[in-house]
């Protein structure tokens, strides 16, 4: 009876732009749908790196310290050691004692008659200690087991020439390695890892200030009564209220792909790795149908979740209270995110698509790879109408339930 | 004019009364006072003539409109205003007036030219353009005030709307109501502070869980002593119930 013949479209952009004016005002929306989804890649992608990059460097151009056990059963391994850049050989009493104090990186045990043996082109049994749950430690068992290996070679080359053999005997198949993946696949693949995640995180809970604000915030308030009180129908004003929830999530989505593509733009490396020195345009790393794809399932995503968080906090008695509620709300992205962030675009069953959030997930994926498969984005979308349509007639029935509006 | 036809009240289906066939009438240029205790069923009644409720049974008609035929039209018929203000913390008072403006459908100009009147007749001009929420409660109450006024209604619904006010803007609150009845409005005031309804209401009825257990002028009421305080009288009214 009430409702359907007051509706009018005129009092829908009223509440929205009402709507807009209020959240654009609250601090904590421009973080939560500004700021952060905007500096979130960029530190993801230029930060953390780096900061790894030059934590491993400084790992390594840490000189290793080890303590040589026995050194006098070997003295030429000793030296050939010491004169190694970066390794200095070293005689402690209590090595162990040593290693736990991290005064040396590691022990190398020689063993009793040690030349002898090698002279005698007989197997010499080496121990060399470390301590796994030192990063240096680690770094400097990896320096002598190479160094090592090394002086074998050396011994190796020795006796070979002893018996007038070429050295080069020993590796009869020598070969190498190419990456023959353009460098646009691979911007693909590793944006396809991390990216799907986030714009589905940012679609569905980029708007959740402003589904709270609009729902519980009206009701601590106490303004949902004069709101209630005003010609508009409840229809109107829950549509117009859902647009405004609507646009800021696709907006918070829409700058933090911003932020990739700049993060992109400006350091390609970020994501290709150190080394990978190519540059990448605008057109090689978000084509335009890419981005009308990744924009129509973000809408359909955003459109699912305003709706469930307006409806979820409308029923909350309080701000606080809402956001106890919906916290939970993003855990039905993230876990279905985490779950396909590893699986291989080709090998995405079909069923997929037609769940919502794990289709949606799927075909952000595909289209960050450079795959626009006409179906499966048909699916996603008829999927997201779909809940879209409950979502929103769910919330709708909300705010018309006595029970819901006036809960105490 | 309001005409309150048998109306009630469930919540939920086999919830208590809140609200248990309450007739009255209001007349146009009338104050008519709900006086009752907390709980009672005043806000209850003031929500159901909002439209906020839908009543279990019986009807009212708001200035000639039935609530149950065009609920929307009712509401074009209201100002509303409530024991909380009920602001917007990030819009400012001149703000309100446009969103309830809008709401109500009158058109941008007029919006500007009944804003300016009612922040001067209000006394409101110096705070109009902050925030909302950096005003004082007696201020948001103003605020409330004007957006009720703002579409110029026939009737106005004042739920406790004096509440937690301190004496000025009590003072302000019950100008606002008689100017409301000068301008030949009906105005609906609910309280439990009989002073002010002794000193403002034309008419009043009592409710006491849910019903209406008796109505007339504050005289009427006093009939038995006219030297009795109406306080008392209000006890020996809810005193016969129990």
């Amino acid at each position: 009876m009430r409702g359907r013949r007051d509706f009018q479209w005129r009092h829908v952009g009223v509440v929205f732009r009402k709507e807009l004016i209020d959240t654009t005002r609250d601090r904590r929306t421009w973080l939560a749908m500004i700021i952060i989804p905007l500096l979130l890649v960029p530190l993801l992608l230029l930060a953390m790196p780096t900061i790894m990059v030059q934590h491993m460097e400084r790992v390594e151009e840490t000189p290793v310290a080890v303590a040589v056990v026995g050194a006098e059963h070997y003295p030429d391994l000793v030296a050939f050691l010491d004169g190694l850049d970066g390794v200095n050989a070293v005689q402690l009493e209590d090595p162990v004692a040593g290693l736990a104090e991290r005064a040396v990186h590691a022990i190398l045990y020689l063993p009793e008659g040690m030349a002898a043996a090698v002279a005698g082109e007989v197997p010499a049994q080496l121990r060399l200690a470390f301590d796994a749950s030192d990063e240096f430690s680690t770094a400097a068992r990896d320096r002598l087991a190479a160094a090592l290996g090394e002086f074998a070679s050396r011994v190796v080359a020795g006796r070979l020439a002893a018996r007038g053999l070429d050295p080069a005997i020993l590796n009869p198949l020598p070969w190498s390695v190419e990456n023959l993946a353009p460098p646009q696949r691979m911007v693909g693949f590793a944006l396809g890892m991390i990216m799907p995640m986030l714009l589905a995180i940012w679609a569905s809970t980029g708007g959740m200030y402003a589904a709270i604000d609009g729902a519980a915030g009206e009701k601590e308030r106490g303004t949902l009564e004069p709101l209630l009180s005003t010609p508009a129908s409840r229809t109107a004003i829950v549509i117009g209220k859902y647009l405004a929830v609507v646009l800021t999530s696709v907006l918070a989505s829409a700058v933090s792909l911003l932020g990739m593509v700049l993060t992109f733009l400006v350091r390609p490396a970020a994501l290709l790795g150190p080394g990978a020195d190519l540059q990448v345009g605008l057109a090689e790393i978000l084509p335009a149908p890419a981005a009308g794809v990744i924009l129509l399932v973000v809408l359909g995503l955003a459109g699912m979740f305003s709706a469930l968080q307006l409806a979820i906090s409308l029923y909350a008695r309080s701000f606080r209270e809402a956001q106890t509620y919906l916290s939970p709300l993003s855990f039905v992205v993230i876990f279905p995110a985490i779950f396909t962030q590893f699986l291989p675009v080709e090998h995405v069953p079909e069923w997929f698509f037609f769940v919502p959030v794990l289709g949606s997930l799927a075909v952000l994926k595909e289209a960050l790879v450079g795959i626009i498969d006409l179906e499966h984005i048909a699916m996603t979308l008829a999927v997201s109408a779909v809940g879209i349509r409950f979502a929103l007639a769910f919330a709708v029935a909300c705010f018309r339930k006595e029970r819901v509006l006036f809960r105490t | 004019m309001v005409e309150v036809r048998e109306l009630s009240k469930r919540f939920g289906r086999n919830g208590v009364l809140a609200v248990d066939g309450v007739s009255f009438r209001a007349n146009a240029g009338e104050i008519f006072g709900l006086l009752g205790e907390n709980g009672a069923g005043k806000t209850t009644t003031l929500r159901l003539l909002a439209t906020i409720l839908d009543p279990t049974s019986g009807t009212a008609l708001i200035n000639g409109v039935d609530l149950l035929r065009d609920p929307s039209e009712v509401r074009r018929q209201l100002g509303v205003v409530a024991a909380e203000p009920g602001v917007y913390d990030r819009l400012t008072p001149r703000e309100h007036l446009r969103y309830f403006g809008e709401l109500h459908g009158m058109p941008r100009p007029e919006i500007a030219r009944r804003s300016a009147e009612l922040l001067r007749r209000l006394d409101m001009e110096e705070f109009a353009d902050r925030r909302s929420g950096q005003l004082s409660r007696g201020m948001k109450q103003k605020v409330a005030l004007a957006r009720a006024w703002l579409t110029d209604p026939p009737v106005l619904l004042m739920d406790e709307p004096t509440a937690g006010l301190d004496v000025l803007a009590t003072r302000a609150v019950e100008e606002f109501i008689g100017e409301a009845r000068a301008a030949g409005k009906t105005v609906i005031f609910s309280s439990h502070i009989m002073s002010q309804v002794e000193k403002l209401c034309d008419r009043v009825a009592v409710i006491h869980r849910g019903r209406i257990i008796a109505d007339g002028t504050v005289n009427e009421l006093k009939s038995h002593s006219t030297r009795e305080r109406f306080e008392d009288v209000f006890a020996r009214l809810v005193g016969e119930q129990s």
